[in-house]
C-alpha cells in the first residue's frame, strides 16, 4: 500500500513523515526546499506501508518545478491514499490547496496538523463540521509531539482499502459552472485519457492556463479554451485563471469560517522576535552576529577534536613504520590508507558534523526566509532577488543541494545566475580546507577574512553574469513562516542524510585516492601530472610542484585536495613544507576553482551542458586570477 | 515629500504604503505568474492585508493576511494597487 503525503511548505509534513519513517527523510522550514520526494517503508498496524513525502507545494497550478513534480506524481503514479497535511492555524489559505486535491478525485484524508498552534492563536476548529463540508475524513494531529498519528494512519488505511473518494464536487457560482460544463462537454476525449481525471477538472485546469494540460491539447481544444476563457473574462472583468482562483479563494474562506471559532489569542513572544531580527538596523546586526557565532562555534567544536585525532593517526603511521620496512610498496600503501582515513575522520568530520547540524537548526527554526527579507535589496544589486540567498546559504553546507534549491526561483535566468554563484560559495568540504589549513596554520581571523572575501567574489560574479544575461529579475514573493522549535528527529535526520552522502560517497574516494596517490608516489607517476600542471601551480601561483596532483583529486571532492596535499607533501605538518602565504594562495585557488564532480552533475541537470561548461571555464580562470592576486598581495617571490 | 502626497491620495501602490497600515488590494498587475504566486499564498484582489514592516534600501514589504506573512519585493509591490481600509 502506498500512502502519499502532500501539503504546503511549513505545514509540518516532513516532520510527520520523519516521525513515521524514522531518520530517513528531510524537511525544512523553508518553502520548496524538499525538491525531490522521499520514500520510506513504515510498519503500521502490522502492515508494511510505503510512505512518500512529496515536495511542499502551495497549489497544483504548477508555477515551479517542485509543483510540477508533485502534480505529476499524484496524477501519474499509483496512489492508494493521499494525506493532505494542513497547518491548522492557516486554515483558509491551506484549504485552497485541499480543494484542488479534492478535484483530483483520489482517496484523500485531511490531516489537520499543529492544532496546538491554532489553539494558541485562539482558533478552534470543528473537525466534524469541516469533514462534512469537504466530504473527506479529517484527523487532528500534532506531528511534532506524535499526537494523533495512529488515528491518522488508521483512517488513511481505511480510505485506501475502501477507495473512499471525496464525496462532493466543488461547487462554483452558476455562471462559472455553465462555462465549465460547456467546455467539459465539448473538448476532445483523447486529452482526458492521459490523466484519469474528470472532464470537469480538465476544463478547470485548461481555463487556469495550466501548461501541463494545455501543451497536450490539440488545435480545436485550444480554440475552445480560448473561447470559454473569453466568456469568463467578459462576464467577470478579469482573466479566466483569476476567476477560477477567486472561486476557490471564496469557497475556502467560507468553509474555514464556518468550521472554526475564533477567540482571543494567547500571548506569543514569537511575534516580537521579528521586531528585532527583521528590524531595519538590528536585523543586520543580528544577522552578522548569528553568522559569526555560527562559524566560531563550528571552528571551536572542530578544533577540539581535530588535533587529538590527527595525533592518533600520526602515531599509527609511526607504529606502522616501526614494524615494517619503510622502503616497501606495502608500507607506502598502508601509509596512504591510514592518511586517507585520517583525512576523513580527523579533519573533515569534526567540522562537517557541527556545521550540518547548525545549518539544520537555522533552517528548521525558519531563519532563512528572514535573511532573504533582509538581503533582498542587496541581491537586487547583483541582479537577483532575496529568495536567491537561500541556495547561496545552503551552498555553505554543500553545493549540490544549493544548485538543486535554485528551483525555488521562478525565472530560468535567475536560476542560472544563482546556480553559478552557489558553486563559488565555500561548501563544508572547502570549509574543512579553509579551517584545516588557513585557520589552523594562519589563525581563525584569516579564515574569516577568506569567507568575507568570498562574499565579495560571489557578489561581483553575480553582477558580471547579470550583465551577460540582462533580463530583469521578476522579484520576490516569499512566505515568511512563523518560528518553530526545531524537532530533534527532523534535525538528526537532516544532518544524517547530508552526512551519509559524505561518508558513503567520499570515504571510499578518500581512502582509495590516498592509496592511489601513495602508489603514484612510489612509482613516481605524480611527477608527470605535477610537471603538467606546473605552469599554473609553480609559475603562476608560486606553490610547490607537488600540489599539482592534489588539485586533480580536488575536482572529485574538494576536501581531497587538502587530504591529498598531506599525502603529497608526505607530512600532516603542512607548514614544514609550505609557508603560511603559500598555504593561503593554495586555499584561495582551491576555494574557487572548478566545482566538484557531484556539483557538475547537479549543474548539468539544472542549467544544462552549455552553462555548466561556461561555469567550469569561468571558475578556473577566476581561481587562477585570484590565486595570482593573493600571491602578489602576500609577496611570494618566484621559486 | 512625494511619498507624503501619495499617502494622502485614495489609492496607491503597496510599496508606497507605510508600515502598520491596513489596506485592501484593488488590482494586481505583473502578469499571470505574479497573480498565481500571490493567490497561492492566499492573497487576491479584495483581500485586506496588514503591512507589517518594510525593509531598508528599497527592500521588500512584509504583509500579513489571515495569519500568513509574505515578503513582497519592491518591483512587485509597486504593481499592486491598494486603498485604505
Amino acid at each position: 500500500m502506498r500512502i502519499v503525503f502532500v501539503g504546503q511548505p511549513n505545514s509540518g509534513k516532513s516532520t510527520l513523515f520523519n516521525v513515521v519513517a524514522g531518520y530517513k527523510s528531510m524537511s525544512a522550514n523553508f518553502p520548496g526546499s524538499t525538491v525531490n520526494y522521499t520514500v520510506s517503508k513504515a510498519r503500521v498496524g502490522g502492515e508494511v506501508v510505503e510512505v512518500v513525502d512529496l515536495p511542499g507545494t502551495y497549489s497544483l497550478t504548477a508555477s515551479s518545478p517542485a509543483e510540477t513534480a508533485a502534480k505529476q506524481f499524484l496524477l501519474e503514479e499509483k496512489v492508494d491514499a493521499a494525506v493532505n497535511v494542513v497547518d491548522a492555524s492557516l486554515l483558509s489559505r491551506s484549504l485552497e490547496f485541499t480543494l484542488q486535491l479534492i478535484e483530483l478525485q483520489i482517496p484523500l484524508v485531511v490531516c489537520l496538523n499543529m492544532i496546538d498552534e491554532a489553539e494558541r492563536k485562539g482558533i478552534n476548529i470543528d473537525a466534524a463540521k469541516l469533514s462534512g463540508r469537504l466530504g473527506v475524513p479529517v484527523v487532528m494531529t500534532v506531528a511534532a509531539k506524535g499526537i494523533g498519528i495512529d488515528r491518522l494512519f488508521y483512517v488513511a488505511r481505511r480510505v485506501a482499502k475502501k477507495r473512499e473518494l471525496p464525496s462532493i464536487e466543488i461547487p462554483v457560482r452558476k455562471d462559472v459552472e455553465t462555462v465549465l460544463a460547456g467546455l467539459a462537454g465539448s473538448i476532445d476525449g483523447t486529452l482526458a485519457e492521459k490523466y484519469p481525471i474528470s472532464k470537469r477538472l480538465l476544463a478547470i485546469k485548461l481555463l487556469e492556463g495550466d501548461d501541463a494540460f494545455l501543451s497536450l491539447a490539440n488545435e480545436n481544444d485550444r480554440r475552445l479554451v480560448a473561447e470559454h476563457s473569453r466568456m469568463l473574462e467578459e462576464t467577470h472583468g478579469q482573466p479566466a485563471d483569476m476567476v477560477i482562483a477567486a472561486e476557490r479563494h471564496a469557497l475556502a474562506m467560507e468553509i474555514a469560517e464556518e468550521a472554526s471559532t475564533v477567540s482571543k489569542p494567547h500571548r506569543d513572544i514569537r511575534g516580537s522576535i521579528d521586531n528585532v531580527l527583521m528590524h531595519r538596523v538590528w536585523g543586520y546586526v543580528f544577522l552578522l552576529g548569528i553568522m559569526y557565532l555560527f562559524f566560531v562555534a563550528v571552528f571551536k567544536v572542530g578544533a577540539l577534536f581535530e588535533a587529538p585525532l590527527l595525533r592518533m593517526f600520526d602515531s599509527l603511521v609511526s607504529a606502522a613504520a616501526a614494524h615494517m620496512d619503510v622502503s616497501t610498496l606495502l608500507f607506502a600503501i598502508v601509509k596512504g590508507v591510514i592518511q586517507g582515513v585520517a583525512g576523513g575522520v580527523a579533519i573533515v568530520l569534526p567540522y562537517l558534523l557541527p556545521f550540518l547540524f547548525g545549518l539544520a537548526v537555522l533552517e528548521d527554526i525558519g531563519y532563512l526566509p528572514r535573511v532573504a527579507f533582509l538581503m533582498d535589496a542587496f541581491m537586487h544589486r547583483i541582479g537577483l532577488h532575496g529568495t536567491a540567498i537561500v541556495p547561496a546559504i545552503l551552498g555553505y553546507g554543500c553545493n549540490v543541494p544549493a544548485v538543486m534549491a535554485t528551483r525555488i526561483l521562478t525565472s530560468p535566468r535567475d536560476r542560472i545566475i544563482a546556480a553559478v554563484i552557489s558553486t563559488l560559495v565555500p561548501c563544508s568540504a572547502r570549509m574543512t580546507v579553509i579551517f584545516g589549513l588557513v585557520a589552523f596554520y594562519l589563525g581563525p581571523t584569516w579564515a574569516l577574512g577568506l569567507y568575507i572575501f568570498d562574499i565579495f567574489v560571489v557578489a561581483a560574479s553575480g553582477k558580471v553574469i547579470s550583465k551577460l544575461l540582462p533580463e530583469l529579475t521578476p522579484g520576490m514573493i516569499l512566505e515568511v513562516p512563523r518560528y518553530q522549535a526545531p524537532a530533534l528527529v527532523s534535525l538528526i535526520s537532516k544532518t544524517w542524510l547530508r552526512m551519509r552522502e559524505f561518508v558513503v560517497v567520499a570515504w571510499p574516494l578518500l581512502i582509495g585516492g590516498s592509496a592511489l596517490l601513495a602508489l603514484g608516489d612510489y612509482f613516481h607517476v605524480d611527477r608527470f601530472t605535477n610537471a603538467m600542471l606546473s605552469p599554473v601551480t609553480v609559475a603562476a601561483l608560486g606553490l610547490p610542484a607537488a600540489v599539482g596532483t592534489t588539485l586533480i583529486f580536488g575536482v572529485l571532492r574538494k576536501e581531497l585536495s587538502m587530504i591529498m596535499l598531506i599525502q603529497a607533501l608526505g607530512t600532516a605538518n603542512v607548514v614544514a613544507v609550505m609557508s603560511p602565504p603559500q598555504i593561503m594562495v593554495f586555499t584561495v585557488f582551491v576555494t574557487f576553482y572548478i566545482p566538484c564532480v557531484a556539483t557538475i552533475g547537479a549543474l548539468l541537470k539544472e542549467i544544462g551542458a552549455k552553462f555548466t561548461f561556461y561555469t567550469i571555464v569561468y571558475t578556473f580562470l577566476l581561481a587562477t586570477l585570484l590565486g595570482v592576486a593573493a600571491r602578489a598581495a602576500f609577496g611570494i617571490g618566484l621559486l | 515629500m512625494l511619498r507624503d502626497m501619495r499617502v494622502h491620495s485614495h489609492t496607491r501602490t503597496l510599496y508606497h504604503t507605510g508600515a502598520y497600515k491596513r489596506v485592501r488590494i484593488v488590482t494586481i498587475d505583473g502578469g499571470r505568474g505574479v497573480r498565481q504566486w500571490l493567490s497561492q499564498l492566499g492573497l487576491g484582489v479584495g483581500d485586506i492585508v496588514f503591512v507589517k514592516r518594510n525593509a531598508p534600501f528599497g527592500g521588500p514589504i512584509l504583509v500579513e493576511h489571515e495569519g500568513t506573512e509574505v515578503a513582497v519585493g519592491r518591483g512587485i509591490a509597486e504593481k499592486i494597487l491598494v486603498e485604505d481600509e
